[in-house]
């Protein structure tokens, strides 16, 4: 049956191998005869995915200029292949065994994807409406469901770039949303693969969700509610009500949502935080919410509410833990996702909502005990309570991403409650995420961030990386800066008012541990990194060094570590690849330190060099790579130069600024002020000093050469043209024809004449300028440089070259 | 629109003119627009905006006006509290600040309008802002030579700001009123120029917070501009004259002078270190290139001095402005104002995403590993389909053999009867 019976003339490379393919796979779906079997191992239907995908099988297009004789017959051979190819998935999608359908289905998501626009315009109709059968049809099975739903999802996701479709698209798009409500209203299962569909038609048809938006939201709204679904589908459940504003796509609706869910977070923590917070804070988080005058919105109602009886443990864990982690969720996405107008962003409620949270550290803080505020009670709250703090750092984080520049005026009261957070933090995801917190405080609020944060990230940076101190660290702390309280004096102050415990119990855990965990090392080290690429020079007098050592320590261990060299073997839960990039992080922060400017050379510099030239030796690795990088970097320290540029029109003044940098009292910095404090330090530098020196002069004999010749030309071309086109105001390089008319009336020919007449007057009093300046510079160095002396007899080639020029 | 803009503007009412720089053609006037020097900057490539100066010395205050890009009238007028001098926008656009006659430093949200904070920084009238590289410092230049330098966050912090002395530093080297302040890039190690009617420049260390050199001029200095590779930084002169002064050189660092104005430089814009647009007194802008000091164009503002030269890239949609509020007057310090932010989220671009093909990826290796209810339900499903067509076909081979059977019997019979 084989259509062809000529042979492949470019063997891999000929495209009529395509629609040959195409047809033998075409023949693999087909279930009639000994085949039947194959389709249903799995293995044959990814050996046809996986050839449709890498040879392009679908996608008909013929590379551009394709000019093979048999042109239109190979497009009509690839034409009929995908035809036949598309009828056998259409049977197969309305087939009653689940397995063909299955099958038919992902292939023709698969073939959506990947067809031709012509082919997809076509013929999306026919498709939907198969596809929307199988939605319809009741007994399916969780496969074909998660299919046709994924299918039709990207469907709509490529129509929705066909304007002359959109018409009938959206109402088709509106015959879905009834039954995607349906599923969600009943028990729940397959729902994700419907939320998919809904997220694509929230993005790419909102007129079609804009009339049932209340119905959506509560659908969504209620799912989430009642809490009982697992993990992950409540996060995409959450990501579509975040999403769900986009419907109506205004600023009103946007605020409603995060209104309602701020209210509904904060209700929720009035519930769970009884008796061991102030009183008085959940009601000020509403005031802030719903400002006086204004109404509160409805709220969803939580549906299955727990019963009162329910043991409080299971109703912490099970209902109100991830009705928490979804709320704050759905918040942390309508924060950083895009939206296409304006909003306003309640900052203080989130602000104080955020510090709400992370005040909240497991002590009863009134007398009066609560009737439910049992011990028992506290005990599981504590037991939950990290997760609580990391969600609601999550929501910190989306908020500082969202915000940008425009947390400017919160920035000091965002500040103030993480710092105090941070001294209490003991659990190492919380510290880790902290210091992810900083570190992108760090990054959108940069310097004037720096001058607030530095004390805190070296203090608690020094905790979790120095493994040689970690008993004295403490102390250390305490001593840190003049930190406004430090931890010592905290913990002093609070056992003696109450005889609570647990604060003494986190010391104690703190100075106890062997080592930190390497996911905090790593978070650590990052902010450290960011600290001294941001402000490593900015008053960093205090804690500069001893950052510097830290650094220097980690990235030797780390190194030694990774390479096998040390003799320690991997810790519990460190695997290999953390060992990586522990030692990639502690590389680059060390990168940061020896190249953020301190005023005196970087002491560690030739220590640092050392491991990067070892680290890269372990090729193949991102260590290597990077340490790769880092030696080029640093180059520049090690050779300090200022190199002219090199088609600088003016070769004597050039010349001046490179004899002055060899000149020894010259600075080859910026300014010569802090040139006493530049010591040699190790041999290393005192090495390198004098080569540089060398390498510059050669560098600048060459340098000098080209500029000159550059000169040459460019003093001819200018000459040139000015003689040529007197009558312009246009100077060589921009073309007459690009000056506006009403320029040239303006500036009138009086100007004309003055402006060409005063560039030659320019021309020439700088070189007499020059001549002097180049004199004067030369008086004490004529016999110090071989290029000085060059330079000043390339002086007067410039003149004299122009005067050949004009001769010829 | 056209990609890059030059605007330039004058103290007197000439409006503020727009060229595009590469072609030079004339675009929109501006109508209405007599700034003071540095009291013209665009909001985040927005929107232009300009303070002006006040009709008489008397005047209590004096209008900010904003431009959107493609409309010669201005969209928004608003009425500070004093008459604003210097004004500069960080690149976002998301706040502007001006600096009062009465040496008083104004924050404004543009989206709101608020006036967010309004603190007193210098003895004397601010004559120049600028902000850090990172835009969370502002550098303020003033009437009496002081340059001193903000820390933004620290401006909100209630409890440093009752403390008082909010400034990072403050220098007074400068015997005479600032002109300009530029600063360099190099986050906290950044340097900041400035110059004055003292004749000379300084240069200022960020990290170590204080003047590193001082350069002498022959004339005074109105305008600065910096290369942006920081190899040098031009400044624009009484005398004519826009010096090249290296940056890397302390004796001798002048390396070059663009001379062709006539009368006084006035203002001074830099572009990616090859082109430099200057504006002189007699109103005649000049696009210079640097390599070969050459004038490559010139234009005609207007018959008047020119007070603001700027290099600007407006953004393609621009801003409608006739939702934007005026600035306000006063801070408001009631709880509310500092609660709420307008926040612009970037426009939403939904990338296409694909999800059959991952799909039938997970479900197949689901499908393999042979483990889900899914699965066996499926496989029931089929056995069953598979058991009902068999049973179909026992029934049909059952037939066929009934038939079969009466046919011989039948032949045989038939056969036998003869």
């Amino acid at each position: 049956m084989a259509p062809f019976s000529d042979y492949l003339t470019d063997g891999v490379n000929d495209l009529r191998l395509k629609p040959r393919i195409l047809r033998s796979l075409t023949r693999d779906l087909d279930d009639t005869g000994d085949r039947r079997s194959r389709l249903f191992d799995g293995e044959e239907l990814a050996n046809i995915l996986e050839k449709v995908q890498l040879h392009g099988l679908l996608s008909e297009v013929l590379p551009e200029g394709y000019a093979g004789k048999d042109e239109a017959k190979l497009r009509e051979e690839w034409r009929s292949a995908v035809d036949a190819w598309i009828e056998r998935l259409l049977l197969l999608v309305s087939d009653k065994m689940p397995q063909k359908c299955w099958a038919g289905t992902c292939l023709l998501g698969v073939t959506i994807g990947e067809c031709t626009s012509e082919r997809l315009v076509a013929s999306y109709a026919v498709w939907f409406e198969k596809l929307l059968q199988n939605i319809q049809a009741s007994s399916n099975n969780r496969f074909v469901y998660e299919a046709s739903y994924a299918c039709l999802s990207d469907l709509f996701t490529r129509l929705s770039s066909f304007p002359n479709v959109k018409k009938e698209s959206t109402s088709f798009s509106g015959r879905l949303v009834q039954p995607v409500l349906q599923l969600m209203d009943g028990d729940g299962s397959f729902m994700e693969a419907a939320i998919d569909l809904l997220c694509t038609l929230i993005k790419f048809y909102p007129s079609a969700i804009y009339r049932c938006y209340d119905k959506v939201e509560s659908a969504l709204a209620s799912k989430i509610m009642s809490g009982n679904s697992n993990m992950e589908a409540l996060k995409k459940i959450s990501g579509a009500l975040a999403l769900l504003p986009h419907a109506k796509g205004d600023s009103g609706s946007w605020s409603v949502i995060m209104q309602k869910l701020m209210i509904s977070i904060n209700l929720l923590l009035n519930d769970v935080f009884e008796g061991l917070e102030e009183e008085g804070k959940g009601p000020e988080i509403m005031k802030l919410l719903v400002p006086a005058g204004m109404e509160a919105p409805p709220l969803w109602d939580q549906k299955n509410k727990p019963e009162e009886n329910t043991h409080a443990t299971r109703r912490l864990r099970e209902s109100i833990s991830p009705l928490l982690c979804s709320l704050t969720y759905s918040c942390c996405i309508m924060l950083t996702n895009p939206y296409p107008v304006q909003v306003i962003i309640p900052v203080r409620p989130l602000l104080t909502l955020i510090g709400r949270v992370l005040n909240v550290d497991g002590t009863l803080v009134s007398k009066t005990v609560f009737p439910s505020t049992t011990s028992l009670y506290q005990e599981l709250l504590c037991s939950e309570l990290p997760t609580f703090h990391l969600y609601i750092l999550d929501l910190l984080i989306a908020t500082i991403k969202g915000l940008k520049s425009q947390l400017l005026p919160h920035a000091a009261s965002v500040v103030q409650p993480v710092t105090d957070y941070f001294r209490r933090a003991t659990h190492p995801s919380i510290r880790a995420k902290v210091y992810y917190t900083l570190e992108l405080l760090l990054h959108s609020m940069g310097v004037g961030m720096s001058l607030y944060l530095a004390e805190h990230v070296v203090s608690n940076a020094s905790i979790d990386l120095d493994e040689g101190r970690e008993s004295i660290c403490i102390s250390k702390l305490g001593n840190a800066g003049s930190l406004k309280s430090s931890p010592k004096k905290r913990k002093r102050g609070r056992s003696s008012s109450q005889s609570n415990g647990v604060e003494e119990e986190t010391n104690s855990v703190i100075a106890g541990k062997k080592s930190t965990p390497l996911f905090v090392k790593i978070a650590a080290l990052r902010a450290m990194g960011t600290l001294l690429s941001v402000g490593g020079s900015l008053k960093s007098e205090s804690w500069r060094l001893e950052a510097d050592r830290l650094l220097i320590n980690l990235a030797t261990k780390s190194l030694n570590t990774f390479t096998g060299k040390a003799e320690k073997y991997l810790c519990i839960g460190e695997s290999a690849t953390s060992q990586e990039e522990c030692c990639l992080v502690a590389l680059q922060a060390l990168l940061s330190s020896l190249l953020s400017p301190s005023h005196v050379r970087p002491p560690y510099l030739s220590q640092g060099l050392e491991l990067f030239q070892k680290g890269k030796l372990e090729i193949g690795t991102e260590v290597a790579t990077f340490c790769e990088k880092a030696l080029l970097a640093l180059e520049v320290l090690i050779h300090p130069r200022d190199i002219p540029l090199v088609n600088y029109p003016i070769p004597i003044a050039a010349a001046v600024s490179i004899n002055e940098f060899d000149d020894d009292e010259m600075h080859p910095g910026w300014w010569g002020a802090s040139d006493d404090e530049i010591q040699p330090l190790g041999d290393v530098n005192g090495d390198t000093q004098p080569q540089s020196m060398e390498v510059d002069a050669q560098k600048s004999q060459g340098v000098e050469q080209e500029r000159r010749e550059y000169n040459r030309e460019a003093a001819t071309l200018s000459f040139e043209t000015e003689k040529i086109e007197s009558s312009s105001v246009l100077p060589p390089q921009a073309p007459v024809d690009l000056l506006p008319s009403q320029d040239l009336q303006n500036t009138g020919r009086d100007t004309k004449y003055t402006v060409s007449q005063d560039t030659v007057d320019d021309r020439q009093g700088k070189k007499s300028y020059y001549d002097l300046l180049g004199n004067n510079s030369l008086g004490g160095k004529e016999l110090m440089n071989d290029s000085d002396s060059e330079s000043s007899d390339s002086a007067p080639p410039v003149v004299a070259d122009g005067l050949d020029t004009e001769s010829d | 629109m056209e990609g890059e803009m030059i605007i330039a503007s004058s103290p007197v009412d000439t409006g503020v003119n727009s060229w595009g720089l590469n072609s030079g053609t004339k675009l929109l006037n501006y109508k209405v627009c007599s700034s003071p020097r540095h009291g013209l900057t665009s909001v985040g490539s927005r929107f232009i905006a300009s303070s002006q100066i006040p009709a008489s010395r008397s005047a209590s205050t004096a209008p900010i006006y904003f431009w959107s890009w493609d409309k010669p009238q201005f969209g928004v007028k608003s009425f500070p509290a004093e008459p604003i001098g210097p004004l500069t926008a960080n690149s976002e656009g998301t706040y502007l600040m001006g600096g009062g006659s009465s040496g008083s430093i104004y924050l404004w949200e543009v989206a709101s309008g608020k006036l967010l904070n309004k603190w007193h920084a210098h003895y004397r009238s601010v004559t120049c802002l600028a902000l850090s590289d990172d835009e969370s410092l502002l550098i303020s230049g003033s009437d009496d030579g002081c340059v001193r330098v903000w820390n933004l966050i620290m401006i909100f912090d209630a409890l440093k700001a009752q403390s008082g002395l909010s400034y990072l530093y403050s220098w007074t080297e400068h015997a005479l009123r600032v002109t300009d302040i530029v600063v360099g890039r190099g986050l906290s190690n950044s340097i900041i120029i400035s110059s004055s009617e003292d004749r000379t420049c300084k240069i200022f260390s960020l990290s170590e917070g204080k003047i590193m050199r001082s350069i002498p001029l022959d004339s005074v200095a109105d305008a600065l501009a910096i290369d942006p590779g920081e190899h040098r930084f031009y400044a624009g002169c009484r005398d004519g004259k826009i010096y090249i002064k290296s940056l890397n050189a302390e004796n001798n660092p002048t390396i070059g002078i663009l001379f062709d104005h006539s009368v006084a430089v006035t203002s001074i814009a830099c572009r990616d270190g090859t082109t430099l647009v200057s504006g002189s007194e007699d109103g005649i802008i000049r696009i210079w290139d640097i390599m070969t000091q050459h004038v490559v164009r010139v234009l005609k503002h207007a018959k008047a001095p020119i007070s603001n030269v700027l290099l600007v890239k407006p953004t393609r949609q621009g801003t409608n402005l006739a939702h934007q509020p005026p600035l306000s007057k006063y801070v408001d310090s009631s709880e509310g104002d500092l609660g709420r932010n307008i926040v612009i989220l970037p426009q939403p671009c939904w990338k296409p995403n694909f999800l059959s093909s991952g799909l039938m990826g997970r479900q197949l290796k689901e499908f393999q590993e042979n483990n889900s209810s899914a699965v066996a339900e499926m496989e029931v499903e089929r056995l069953r389909i598979e058991n009902k067509k068999l049973v179909e076909m026992a029934e049909k081979w059952k037939k066929l053999c009934q038939d079969q059977q009466s046919f011989y019997v039948k032949e045989l019979l038939d056969h036998t009867k003869p």
